[in-house]
């Protein structure tokens, strides 16, 4: 199955589940009176949206041609996935790690992991860089923006 | 004091010059590097300007937005890949002249055309936008409701290669909208009881994660390029590379056509500087008397992308301005940092905000005299930016990104959030699903709900003055139609594709 096909079936699942399950849950609010207006309530542009997004994704599987050799009917399909999933992971470990750490810490962790994964070309400049960017970064936010960062729950 | 005074005076502040003359110098590098485009420099900017005076934060916003389209045309001539997608058009001829030992030129002539369509947009901005928005002034909740409805319909149908993709993108943008307070009565809708999302979706992670992190994602998926790209313009002949008198007349016409091509692509909703560079490129290469020496080399055709893609970038402020719709995912972004700094674009902000407006005029104005003069003499440098290798450059980046979308609100929500756009951003990019529909309808559903209520709270619930109504008529006219012509090229496109592939398959045979 080829990509675009594979994400209109995905989505077009979902906006299912969005209009059976979440929108008329909107209905049932009490601070709605219930669902009864005279004109479109609350819930009347989440069925619109929902519709239109259950239209287009069933047109787009459909119209998706099917896979012959490439993976994907108009991109570069699943290539390097692998990796590109390890970085998402990477950073969803950054954010989560900043509130246990800290914005100064876990971004020299970050780019130290994503150095040490990726491998650079030159160790030093890598280095170098994992320190003193996220250094500079904490520096310009703290300081001139006055922004409090996360300092983390272990400090 | 005039408003037009004022907003001058406010570039004589050593503070909102130098952020200028700094975002031009920053957008001219990012544009430069392949990978980094236009859209992500202004994004990553959008979380710096919360903190900044509004001029400020308008002026930096657009000199990143004026020097990325030009930056993108280096890395177009001197590597033969685009450093913004707007400048793929400049590498049928960029490239060529490079490797012929005219790269210097080559870079010259693409900044002069950038000039000079930037230039012809700012004007066409200055006459037009005032004329619309005081048209629009006399609009309604009726006629506002069908114009945002038309503009959805408009930038699925004209934003991307495929009719569907494009409006699924625009519906996907509408119901991510619908997350948050009810605009009317205030009944939170799929908050989950969490109170971070009572606001809706904040805007800067989303925009972060879209275009920024997407990108990122895409190069991780190469295991980010570790070699550095070579690139040496200190031996070329220098008279060679001069641009001649005769050459400049040469460019003139077309460098004319493609500034209207790309300022009447920039007025509507959605399209963007990448298509506007493309038509410029086929309609200067069809109205030339000799069309030989396109493709190999001809500065004819680096002018007439060149402009075209950066007409384009006055043009996308006319609807914004005016209409409070934007242009293109820039002007998107632009319009989203506008009402974060408290100012609503729309026709009203011609009577309530003039200053705002002349300090766009003259932004745009100022950051394309910088652009050239910059430009011209630094072309050396911007070229060595060429030779980063993205292991170093993307992790930075993905890092800008956090530190970004975590600054708008201090809330790691938002992280979740732009690490969610991020992924959005990566599977539409995989699967040919342009990105910008989704933007542009994100920001324009709450002021159409909000419009759509009024109108039929005013008709107790009755369509009836939609159906009625000139201008709902009008536009679901050209709705119709340009579906309908969309849906005809898709058909006659996909009929070319069949063929094609069936030649060499019956040659074989044979």
């Amino acid at each position: 199955m080829n990509a675009p096909r594979l994400l209109g079936i995905v989505v077009a699942a979902l906006a299912l589940g969005y209009l059976l399950v979440l929108v008329p849950d909107l209905g049932g609010d009490p601070f709605s009176g219930g669902g009864r207006f005279y004109t479109v309530g609350p819930s009347a542009l989440p069925y619109l949206a929902g519709g239109l997004v259950l239209l287009f994704s069933v047109a787009v599987a459909l119209e998706a041609k099917p896979a012959t050799g490439d993976a994907d009917g108009s991109g570069s399909g699943s290539r390097g996935l692998g990796l590109g999933l390890l970085f998402v992971g990477l950073t969803l470990a950054y954010a989560l790690g900043m509130l246990l750490v800290g914005f100064l810490a876990a971004s020299i962790l970050f780019l130290a992991a994503v150095f040490a994964l990726y491998r650079p070309r030159s160790w030093v400049v890598a280095g170098i860089l994992a320190i003193v960017v996220p250094i500079v970064v904490d520096v310009i936010l703290r300081e001139l923006f006055l922004i409090p960062l996360p300092s983390g729950r272990l400090f | 004091m005039d408003p037009l005074s004022l907003a001058l005076w406010g570039f004589t502040t050593p503070a909102v010059f130098l952020t200028l003359l700094g975002s031009v110098v920053i957008g001219l590098v990012i544009g430069a590097i392949p990978g980094l485009s236009v859209n992500i420099a202004v994004a990553l900017a959008v979380p710096l300007t919360i903190f900044m005076p509004t001029e400020q934060a308008l002026v930096m916003l657009i000199g990143l937005y004026g020097s990325g389209i030009f930056g993108g045309s280096i890395s177009a001539i001197l590597l033969n890949a685009p450093g913004t997608p707007a400048s793929a058009a400049t590498i049928f001829d960029g490239f060529p002249m490079a490797r012929a030992g005219l790269a210097t030129k080559a870079l010259r002539v693409s900044l002069i055309a950038s000039v000079f369509g930037s230039v012809f947009s700012i004007a066409l901005l200055v006459m037009l936008a005032p004329q619309l928005a005081d048209f629009a002034l006399r609009f309604g909740p009726v006629e506002i409701a069908s114009l945002l409805f038309f503009t959805f319909l408009i930038i699925g149908v004209l934003s991307g290669g495929s009719l569907m993709k494009g409006l699924l993108s625009a519906s996907i943008g509408m119901a991510l909208a619908t997350i948050g307070s009810d605009p009317m009565l205030g009944i939170p809708r799929f908050t989950f009881g969490s109170t971070s999302l009572m606001d809706g979706l904040t805007y800067v992670p989303l925009l972060v994660g879209l275009f920024a992190l997407a990108e990122i994602i895409e190069e991780a998926t190469k295991g980010f390029s570790k070699s550095a790209q070579k690139v040496e313009l200190a031996a070329e002949d220098r008279a060679a590379n001069r641009v001649t008198g005769k050459e400049l007349k040469s460019m003139g016409l077309p460098m004319l056509r493609a500034s209207a091509i790309g300022s009447a692509i920039g007025i509507l909703p959605g399209i963007g500087a990448t298509i506007a560079s493309f038509l410029a490129y086929a309609d200067a290469k069809r109205s030339a008397k000799d069309a030989s020496c396109f493709g190999k080399g001809d500065i004819r055709g680096v002018a007439a992308s060149e402009s075209s893609n950066n007409a384009v970038v006055g043009a996308t402020f006319i609807p914004t301005l005016a209409l409070g719709i934007p242009g293109d995912a820039v002007t998107a972004i632009l319009l989203g940092a506008l009402v974060l700094q408290g100012v609503a674009p729309g026709p009203l902000i011609f009577m309530t905000a003039p200053g705002i407006v002349y300090t766009i005029y003259v932004a745009l104005f100022l950051s394309t005299i910088l652009m050239g003069v910059i430009g011209y003499f630094a072309v050396r440098p911007l070229a060595m930016t060429l030779r980063i290798p993205k292991i170093y450059l993307m992790p930075c980046v993905a890092l800008v990104c956090v530190a970004g979308s975590y600054v708008a609100r201090n809330n790691i929500v938002d992280l979740f959030v732009m690490i969610g756009a991020g992924v959005l951003g990566f599977v539409f990019n995989r699967t040919g699903v342009p990105v910008a529909p989704l933007l542009i309808t994100f920001i324009i559903t709450p002021p159409f709900e909000e419009a759509l209520r009024q109108a039929l709270t005013r008709s107790q619930g009755s369509f009836a003055p939609f159906l009625t109504n000139p201008v709902t008529i009008g536009l679901a006219l050209v709705a119709i139609l340009l579906v309908l012509l969309s849906a005809r090229r898709e058909r006659a496109l996909a009929r070319r594709a069949r063929e094609a592939a069936d030649t060499p398959a019956s040659e074989g045979r044979a």
